[in-house]
């Protein structure tokens, strides 16, 4: 099987393309997901980036 | 009247802070998030433009790397322009999107670090033109 284009991004450490893959790969993920899934999944973000900014 | 009193302290009762969510609760919610970056780099992994690959095998050719990014940006752009109620999930998600990258590629330190600073920056330029006043103090 060939490799993906992340998959040589990383290998090559070529970041902006595998930042930009990722990325595409998150909104694919979101489309994906129930409205309400998407609000408490920012929900638990946001309280998780809380939490790290209070350590 | 006494009744009144009771019913203001039971009231904040029924809202659950998620600070005090049960640890189980806690537990799924983190694994929720954890399997959401998960399918993020599944789908990732599907992405296949065209000669992308041609492209990074031949990595010297730098043109060629700049317009393969150019197009992949173009086509992010698009996408937040339709859902831009994802910009959150990017910019939040980083460390765990990193980290499961990370954990499939087995990644060093400072190739997390470089990813990371990468799509940090990816989303503030996306971000910055499509929804400029969120982002000027960025």
């Amino acid at each position: 099987m060939a490799a993906s284009t992340l998959a040589l991004a990383l290998e090559r450490e070529a970041w902006p393309l595998a930042a930009l893959c990722l990325l595409l790969g998150v909104a694919d993920a979101a489309a994906r997901l129930p409205p309400e899934a998407l609000e408490s999944l920012l929900e638990l973000l946001e309280g998780d980036a809380g939490g790290r900014r209070r350590r | 009247m006494a009744g009144d009193g009771a019913d203001l302290e039971r009231a904040p009762k029924r809202r659950r802070r998620r600070d005090e969510a049960s640890p189980s609760r806690r537990h799924r919610e983190a694994k929720a998030a954890r399997d959401f970056y998960g399918s993020a780099l599944d789908a990732a992994e599907r992405i296949e433009p065209e000669a992308a690959s041609d492209v990074l095998e031949a990595a010297s050719e730098v043109q060629g790397l700049d317009g393969e990014i150019a197009v992949l940006r173009l086509k992010l752009r698009e996408v937040l322009a339709d859902h831009p109620e994802d910009l959150p999930l990017m910019l939040r998600g980083i460390e765990l999107l990193v980290k499961a990258v990370s954990a499939r590629y087995r990644l060093s330190k400072r190739a997390e670090d470089d990813l990371a600073e990468s799509i940090a920056g990816v989303v503030r330029g996306v971000g910055g033109l499509l929804m400029p006043e969120a982002f000027a103090d960025e």
